[in-house]
């Protein structure tokens, strides 16, 4: 058998020369697989923020609760047997005839806890679930008297001062085994004093509060061309036909961003409060970019008409392939605002709120369009660190317990370029969102 | 006041890239795969059946370079090393297709033919590479890794699961194979061979 080997000929060469020669241009559907391939986290950060945002939450309503109800006593002057509502649906205890003077009783008692159906001491018996009922505005929940309940039979006759009780009983009717609370004449407000140390519902002004928001971020762009044509050699790409159009030279769409927020709000009068707080922003927009040869570029221009170039590959168009480019803001806020209720009762409202918001970039992506629109090239250096946005929303807030939910759309805007002076386009973030978010009173 | 020359001149350079793909930067990512993705489809489109085979097999070439690309640690050239993730990604792609392990036999390789088709005359370099996937499968394989890509036999051979001596064989027959259709396409001369004759 005879096999032959062509050898040394340069085929080998030839052919590995017109390989590398040869390029195919992917579509766009390859590069957006393998994103979402490596890049799978981007999915699930506004669930673990909202996870994170409800877990928050939930902690601060259970510590709140717990200092709330920290064994609360209560002293009612008549040795209590049983309990049961009266025909106006307040307090009624039922007390047992007593066969000696009255003897005031001492109770410790935690929210949610039941009484058990009889319990023994002494000459006094105590029967039947017993309720507080109304006891706060806030809360608007029944407080039982605990299964652990501490009764003490108090075996002086030092019989105190019925309002040092913590319930105002007015109507005492031993003769009918009842203690009652007469509907008509007892006082609310005043009773809420007594149980929660002051006056929560009127006087409450410190509350705290957290948000989150889903927003959608967009771009103003605005060009003093003028002023560069002069300074560039070449024109800028569409600066012969229309000077401010700037937007319409490049191609960009929204994008999806977030913002998380906490902060505290001081009711200054029934409709009026003032808060400030600390808010995370995520930003983003997206923009079409083509990808090219290494071509260098002017981003900007100094005091001394001197010019910032840079290489890019990125063009504005004419480019071999496309893609879409985020251009990223990660910001720290600062709000201060104010807030004013435009109607609503006390368990629904709807309100309107304004405010200045400081902010500090503490990272960001940004492709920025160089001053012949013809490029895109990055340089964080030209971005601002600290710019300031103006915040508007509007939203209702229904009251669910102790807490204010809140939702509603808002609206950012910020107010100075983000980009430096010598750089000669202006940016101006446009944020549109919907936030949830609730509102727990302090004191 | 600013200072312009205080200001870096800023441009992805390939350590940037590199640096910005493994902190997982998706612009860093992006832009490595503007820069490679036009030659690495052309390398996989030699391999695959299709241009959508080729694109499949691309996309599962850069996943693996991005999420390995920690590994490469400026070893050589950047280019060269996603080259061999992409090749090798190719060759476990064809591997798992029962007709491909079939082709690289060389009892199966014997009856090959070439498939007469037109070929699209846009460049020369398209057309060459037209021709090399004309050939039949197995020896396409083999004459791709060893004449384009310098893998030895001995590393085909390991990287295919056959006889180094299966290795050598293919490619001889794929080498004069494709020489035929270069030449009948003008696209080589036709020029007097050193031939070796092995009994």
């Amino acid at each position: 058998m005879e096999r032959t080997i062509y050898m040394d000929d340069g085929l080998e060469d030839f052919l590995k020369e017109k390989s590398d020669q040869y390029k195919l241009y992917p579509s766009d559907k390859v590069w957006k697989n393998i994103h979402k391939s490596i890049q799978p986290k981007r999915r699930w950060n506004y669930v673990v923020l909202t996870l994170l945002m409800v877990t928050i939450s939930a902690r601060l309503v259970d510590t709140d609760e717990h200092l709330r109800f920290p064994h609360m006593s209560y002293r009612i002057n008549q040795p209590v047997g049983s309990a049961q509502q009266s025909a106006t649906g307040r307090v009624i205890a039922e007390a047992a005839l007593p066969s000696s003077p009255v003897l005031p009783v001492s109770y410790s008692f935690t929210k949610h806890t039941p009484l058990p159906l009889s319990v023994e001491t002494k000459n006094i018996q105590i029967s039947d679930t017993r309720k507080i009922l109304d006891v706060h505005p806030d809360m608007k929940e029944e407080i039982l008297l605990p299964e652990d309940i501490a009764m003490t039979v108090n075996e002086t006759n030092n019989i105190p001062d019925i309002r040092e009780l913590g319930l105002i009983v007015r109507n005492v009717k031993n003769t009918t085994k009842l203690v009652t609370v007469d509907e008509e004449e007892e006082d609310p407000k005043e009773i809420r004093k007594v149980l929660w140390g002051g006056d929560p519902f009127k006087n409450a002004r410190l509350r705290w509060h957290v948000s989150f928001s889903p927003t959608i971020s967009y771009r103003r762009l605005t060009s003093g061309l003028e002023s560069i044509s002069d300074i560039f050699q070449g024109a800028p790409l569409l600066a012969e036909k229309n000077v401010a159009t700037v937007n319409n030279s490049v191609i960009q769409k929204p994008a999806v961003g977030a913002e998380v927020g906490a902060g505290f709000s001081y009711r200054l009068s029934n409709r009026f409060s003032v808060k400030a707080g600390l808010q995370l922003n995520y930003s983003r927009y997206q923009l079409r970019a083509m990808y090219g040869k290494p071509e260098q570029t002017t981003l900007a221009i100094g005091p001394y008409k001197d010019s910032l170039n840079v290489y890019t590959t990125l063009r504005n168009a004419d480019g071999r392939s496309a893609s879409w480019l985020n251009n990223e803001y990660f910001q720290v806020a600062l709000p201060v605002g104010i807030e004013w209720t435009i109607l609503g009762n006390e368990s629904f409202k709807w309100n309107l709120a304004a405010s200045a918001q400081p902010v500090y970039n503490f990272a960001n992506n940004i492709y920025l369009l160089s001053t012949d629109f013809r490029h895109y090239a990055q340089d964080p250096s030209l971005v601002r660190k600290w710019n300031i946005n103006a915040g508007v929303e509007t939203f209702v807030s229904y009251k669910m317990g102790a807490f204010n939910w809140h939702a509603g759309p808002q609206f950012r805007y910020q107010l100075a370029s983000s980009y430096k002076k010598q750089y000669p386009i202006n940016e101006y973030m446009v944020d549109f969102g919907f936030k949830i978010g609730v509102t727990k009173t302090i004191f | 006041m600013s200072n312009l020359h205080e200001i870096n001149f800023d441009f992805m350079t390939e350590e940037a890239m590199l640096k910005g793909c493994i902190r997982n930067n998706a612009a860093a990512q992006q832009e490595l795969y503007s820069l490679y993705s036009p030659k690495m489809l052309s390398v996989c489109y030699r391999y695959a059946k299709s241009r959508e085979d080729a694109e499949d097999m691309l996309q599962e070439g850069f996943i693996k370079v991005f999420t390995q690309i920690s590994q490469f640690q400026n070893r050589g050239a950047l280019e060269g090393w996603i080259r061999k993730v992409i090749v090798h990604t190719c060759i476990n792609n064809l591997k798992k297709n029962k007709k491909f392990s079939e082709s690289v036999d060389l009892i199966h390789a014997s009856g090959a033919y070439i498939r007469e088709e037109a070929i699209p005359s846009i460049v020369q370099a398209k057309q060459v590479v037209e021709c090399i996937r004309m050939l039949p499968l197995g020896y396409r394989t083999v004459l791709n890794l060893y004449a384009i890509e310098g893998y030895s036999h001995g590393e085909i051979s390991v990287m295919l699961d056959i006889e180094e001596s299966t290795s050598r064989s293919q490619y001889t027959r794929a080498r004069a194979m494709l020489e035929d259709l270069l030449v009948k396409r003008n696209l080589m001369p036709s020029t007097p061979k050193k031939v070796v004759a092995l009994t």
